[in-house]
């Protein structure tokens, strides 16, 4: 009988596991640490005329109820804006870089695809469309017009291609494959329509609807934080709930079936509630990319695969990253967010890819 | 008779079929082209139509006007649209042939956004890479030379190390982001009427094709098309896989860029001109699939004579739809996107999965 | 006395008293309480009778409705003070008006901007205005052109530097079509530094407004002016309006804005009163080089001032196709060839020149001006079947009643000529708007062009 020669002793082993499991603690502070600096020190220092340190003493105030000042002068307005448009402003971001990075995530643990990302089923054409039409040819599904008419638009829009996937996945087997292309042929259709729409009208109106499709945080209020708030933390809840299930789903698709799980079922539940993520935030927010498609690789390649702790530090990377392209957009571009976003992304996901190359041979 | 000549025998027959089916699809277009004349916002029958055009060839012009339309303005753009469908669709079936992937299609490398961002230069700065000329040609020079830089890259990098189909496919992404969110910056930075005119421009037109662009057009496609055709039976060596394809003395790597950069150049030549009409490089291949096969000798020309079929009746529909007719891109994408969810539903075992 | 006697006596009494009554009568006229017919009318409530000033004639008509001889619901202006009934302080309220007080507290009545719906909606407003921030290309020209350049306490975009160059105030750096968080912020911050007294919006851009800006200006009491300034009539409107708000200077400019335009109706008006119904020119406009403007633009409402017919109304195919608000881009040289309008008259915004050189390379530019979809007007005008003079560039940024006089003369040239059309924009000189003072039509404005212009200037 030959002898399995053990390369490694317990002690061994367990400093591995120990040095692994902090390298994951050690991301997750710096994240977290790194969001709340920026939050306290970027992100609430917007008001150009009025300090930091000015800016906490007027949210001070107005927490304990010490808030009358003279109507109309500096505080004052201050007072308004940062309780009536900053906070609201920074709570989407900060919603907004955890759902998309955390479907994201998801999308590419499902997908086996590194370059899935959050709109890949057509969610992001569907929205666009419902956006368009409603900013372009002013027609609603509801009778909401204006502003709010813009928004149920796009979340009934965003609705109608995973709507249609169901559909489909009840009469034939759904592959990745099958899922992705249907996504492509439905954003094709959409996307035509979007086109038509904004080709036959005026040059403001098209840029109006090009800013939405780009991605804009732009006149973000507290009306807007409720629906994304809630649809994102039950969703992100459910998706930390199912690690195991995703890490299956990771091995394929034989083994995750021999291990136990109905993997077209749970394929679908997942679809629907990122679905439904996505909607939430899209409808808002418009087309941000790179934020699920960047963040869970990053997150990837300090601490590896195990969607236990990807999924998570996912949201904590998304979200920092997402803080700090709408600094840079508010202070120096004058930009919206999306299109930083994509001027960030591209190279960091160009190194990405590289590296990952390089390193592994594979990606992934 | 006993069972090889059987077997011959239907081996000719289905071979037979496959050209017969090719031919119809040629002979469809032959019709098209002439009907197309007929239609577009000048008010004109299509039996005048057709005699304005005889009467150009046989030097015998009695209404002027409806000459400069039918013979300067539709018959160009005809036959400009017959040539992009097929060289588009031939794009799409070696790509799809040499990333083994059903959703490569001639856009992968990146070269519309390429494209696009030549375009925008010129809009925004009016500064063209060939220093000044202005006007039609400015955007077509400069989109074409933009969208070769990924291919360009991809040569450069190749020339250094062993360059995956992957890796192929990533850097075209790659720079396509790139290209993209430099384009997004520039438009965003400058009045809505340029952003109006880039937009216009990207969405896929051929209603830009006159006498002088057609010449350089078709000839980079039928040569592209009948180079690649050539290859067809290394190709068919290559998908089978590239071990199979090392040990028949093909280098697959090689090939593999060969074909991708005739192709792509071919693209090029055509975005330059009409900007990104999609759907037909990605589905364009998977019909004509369903009809000769995966075999390239049959493919390429089934691809080629679909695509130029395709797009000859969505020219023909989109000239008449609205007040002053639509972009083919559009036309060709609404009616593709479900016809191909469509297909992927019904015909699951015959598309490639 | 006999019975002949009496008969005479009493016929020639009959007689006198009834000239004497007659004489009576005719010496003290009947009081004019009639409403005025003008279309641009003089925005403030206590203009009763709704014409293009407060007057006297205003106050009797309110005294009239309060003594009951005439009726509150027929003059629905004569609530000087808004507060729906008309009294005693209503004639209070109008002489502080006509005394053009410091500080008096006046309505204004404005489009809707709380939705869709244009009715009317009045917003308080402290006389006189000195610190308004606008926002909109067409409310912008009237307001500078009024001499109201200095009353401006923060703009969001200077869309025409050399027209606009007396506007004074702080640069929010927003964008002519779009306002943002950032140029709010900065908006902000000057109210915070002076109080803005009103904030003044054409009705095209009232979408960019959104409800949480709104939320801000009614928080901070800062009343919300808005009219419909792409038309004719709503940009004499504001100028008239908020001219006499601003007072002084700009009260007489904006009341010789609506006078000067007064007067181009009426000519246009005996034009076309003498012409039959198939003598009327119909119009197409055209914008950006080579788009056409839809049914409902409101770039065809200048054509109509002019008195012409759109041409979506004698042709119903094109009525049909060109549905909706905005403009179709053109994208073939085919686009023209099925249209048969009379005249097509192609708005283009350019800025003040500095010299008549210029003039030629712009009237080329313009008329070559290709777009990515290889379309010129040139293209389309050379495909199509228009005369030299059926096709014209009339210059978008100069103030509506030049542009109606520039149009009619388009549409009835035999009887309205370039130079009735060139000595309106001369009384706009020499009348002293404050953009124009000083300023000649050939060195520093480009009013209209057609084809033979450009083939002129080729050569």
């Amino acid at each position: 009988m030959s002898e399995i020669v053990i390369t490694r002793t317990r002690e061994q082993l367990k400093r591995e596991y120990y040095k692994a499991l902090s390298r994951k603690l050690i991301l997750l502070t710096v994240c977290i640490t790194g969001i709340l600096l920026f939050i306290g020190l970027f992100s609430l220092s917007v008001f150009d005329s009025i300090s930091l340190g000015e800016t906490y003493e007027i949210i001070w105030n107005h927490i304990v109820g010490n808030n009358d000042y003279e109507p109309r002068s500096l505080e004052w307005w201050a007072d308004r804006y940062i309780w009536n448009r900053s906070i609201p402003h920074i709570l989407v971001a900060i919603i907004a870089g955890c759902c998309l990075s955390i479907c994201g995530a998801l999308m590419q643990s499902l997908m086996s695809n590194p370059l899935a990302d959050p709109y890949t089923t057509g969610i992001s054409s569907g929205a666009c469309f419902g956006a368009v039409t409603a900013i372009i040819a002013g027609i609603t599904f509801s009778s909401i017009t204006g502003e709010m008419g813009i928004v149920t638009n796009a979340f009934i829009g965003a609705m109608i291609p995973a709507l249609i996937i169901i559909l489909i996945s009840a009469r034939i087997r759904m592959t990745p494959a099958t899922i992705i292309l249907i996504g492509t042929g439905i954003s094709y259709f959409f996307n035509s329509m979007v086109t038509y729409l904004m080709i036959s009208t005026d040059a403001d109106t098209l840029k109006t609807a090009y800013i939405w499709q780009v991605g804009s945080l732009d006149g973000m209020t507290w009306a807007s934080v409720p629906l994304m708030f809630t649809v994102t933390l039950v969703g992100s809840i459910l998706v930390l709930l199912s690690w195991r299930q995703l890490n299956l789903m990771s091995l394929g698709e034989e083994s995750a079936v021999s291990l136990g799980l109905d993997v077209q079922k749970f394929r679908i539940l997942c679809l629907i509630l990122m679905s439904l993520m996505t909607a939430g935030v899209v409808t808002y927010v418009g087309i941000i990319g790179f934020v699920g498609l960047v963040a869970p690789h990053i997150v990837r390649l300090v601490i590896g695969g195990d969607n236990k702790y990807v999924i998570p530090l996912s949201m904590a990377v998304g979200t920092l990253l997402l803080l700090f392209a709408d600094y840079v957009a508010i202070q120096f571009a004058n930009l919206p967010v999306g299109v930083v976003m994509s001027l960030i992304g591209s190279p960091v996901f160009l190194i990405l890819i590289l590296y990952n190359h390089k390193s592994r041979g594979v990606l992934y | 008779m006993n069972r090889i000549e059987e077997a011959k025998k239907e081996y000719k027959a289905a071979e037979r079929k496959k050209l017969m089916l090719i031919l119809v699809f040629v002979v469809l277009v032959a019709i098209t082209v002439p009907i197309t004349l007929g239609f577009g916002v000048y008010k004109i029958s299509l039996v005048d139509s057709i005699i304005t055009f005889i009467q150009h060839i046989t030097g015998n012009i009695t209404n002027p006007k409806a000459d400069t339309f039918i013979w300067n303005v539709r018959l160009p753009r005809a036959l400009g649209a017959i040539t992009i469908g097929a060289g588009l669709s031939v794009a799409g079936a070696v790509m799809q042939n040499d990333f083994k992937n059903p959703l490569a299609e001639p856009y992968t490398m990146g070269i519309s956004s390429g494209a696009f961002f030549g375009v925008v230069i010129v809009i925004v700065s009016g500064a063209c890479i060939i220093p000044g000329l202005t006007g039609q040609s400015a955007y077509m020079v400069n989109a074409f030379v933009f969208s070769i830089i990924p291919i360009v890259l991809i040569l450069l990098v190749a020339k250094f190390r062993k360059v995956t189909p992957v890796a192929m496919i990533l850097i075209g992404i790659a720079v396509m982001f790139l290209f993209n969110s430099i384009s997004q910056v520039m438009l965003l930075a400058s009045t809505a009427e340029n952003l109006a005119d880039a937009y216009s421009w990207r969405v896929g037109n051929t209603s830009r094709i006159g006498w002088s662009e057609l010449p350089l057009l078709i000839a980079v496609t039928v040569v592209a098309i009948c180079l690649v055709w050539t290859l067809s039976r290394k190709l068919d060596v290559m998908y089978a896989g590239d071990r199979g394809a090392q040990s028949l003395g093909i280098r697959p790597n090689r090939l593999r860029i060969a074909s991708m950069t005739i192709v792509s150049l071919m693209t090029a030549a055509i975005v330059s001109v009409s900007g990104t009409i999609g759907f037909i490089g990605l589905v364009g291949p998977h019909i004509a699939r369903m009809f000769v096969g995966s075999n390239n000798k049959y493919l390429i020309p089934a691809s080629a004579a679909f695509g130029a079929l395709f797009i000859a009746v969505t020219d023909t529909i989109a000239k008449v739809t609205g007040p002053d007719g639509l972009p083919v891109g559009v036309i060709s994408s609404l009616v593709g996107g479900p016809l191909f969810v469509y297909i992927l539903i019904k015909c699951r075992s015959k598309v490639w999965m | 006395m006999d019975k002949k006697t009496m008969t005479i006596i009493a016929v020639v009494a009959i007689v006198a008293i009834v000239i004497v009554a007659v004489a009576v009568v005719s010496m003290n006229p009947q009081k004019d309480t009639s409403k005025s017919d003008v279309r641009y009318a003089l925005q403030v409530m206590g203009n009763a009778d709704e014409d293009t000033t407060i007057t006297s004639k205003d106050v009797t008509i309110i005294e009239e409705i309060i003594a009951g001889s005439l009726s509150f619901k027929d003059y629905p202006y004569a609530d000087a003070n808004n507060d729906g009934k008309v009294d005693k302080a209503d004639v209070d309220l109008m002489k502080n008006i006509m005394e053009r007080k410091n500080g008096t507290k006046m309505y204004v009545v404005n489009v809707d901007v709380s939705s869709a719906d244009q009715s009317k909606y009045v917003s308080e407003v402290t006389y006189p205005l000195s610190k308004i921030v606008p926002y909109g290309v067409n409310i912008v020209e009237p307001i500078v052109a009024i001499d109201g350049g200095k009353n401006v306490a923060g703009y969001f975009a200077k869309g025409y530097p050399v027209q606009e160059a007396s506007m004074m105030g702080e640069d929010l750096k927003g964008g002519s079509r779009s306002i943002g968080d950032a140029a709010w912020k900065n908006f902000l911050t000057l109210d915070s530094k002076v109080h803005v007294d009103a904030f003044v919006i054409s009705y095209d851009n009232r979408a960019q407004l959104l409800d949480t800006y709104v939320d801000d200006l009614v928080a901070a009491s800062i009343p919300l002016i808005c009219y419909a300034a792409a038309n004719p009539d709503g940009e004499v409107t504001a100028a008239l309006t908020i001219g006499f708000l601003m007072g002084g200077e700009s009260e007489k400019l904006g009341k010789k804005y609506a006078d000067i335009y007064e007067n181009v109706l009426d000519k246009v008006d005996t034009v076309t009163k003498k012409k039959a119904e198939a003598d009327m020119s119909n119009y197409l406009s055209m914008i950006m080089y080579s788009s056409i403007c839809q049914n409902d633009s409101t770039y065809n409402n200048t054509g109509a001032a002019a008195g012409g017919i759109p041409y979506y109304k004698v042709d119903s195919d094109f009525a049909q196709l060109y549905k909706g608000t905005g403009s179709t881009a053109l994208s073939t040289v085919e686009g023209l060839s099925n249209i048969h309008a009379d005249k097509v008259l192609n708005y283009r915004s350019i800025d003040q020149i500095t010299s008549s050189s210029v003039v030629k390379k712009e009237i080329i530019e313009t008329w070559e001006h290709e777009n990515s979809k290889k379309i010129s007007a040139k293209m389309l005008f050379e495909h199509a079947d228009f005369d030299n003079d059926d096709f014209y560039f009339i210059n978008n940024v100069l103030a509506s009643p030049i542009k109606v006089a520039y149009s009619a003369h388009i549409l009835y040239s035999d009887s309205l000529s370039k130079e009735w059309a060139n000595s309106i924009l001369q009384e706009f000189i020499d009348s002293g708007f404050t953009s124009y003072k000083g300023k000649t039509i050939t060195e520093n404005f480009i009013t209209i062009f057609n084809y033979q212009d450009y083939l002129d200037a080729k050569a």
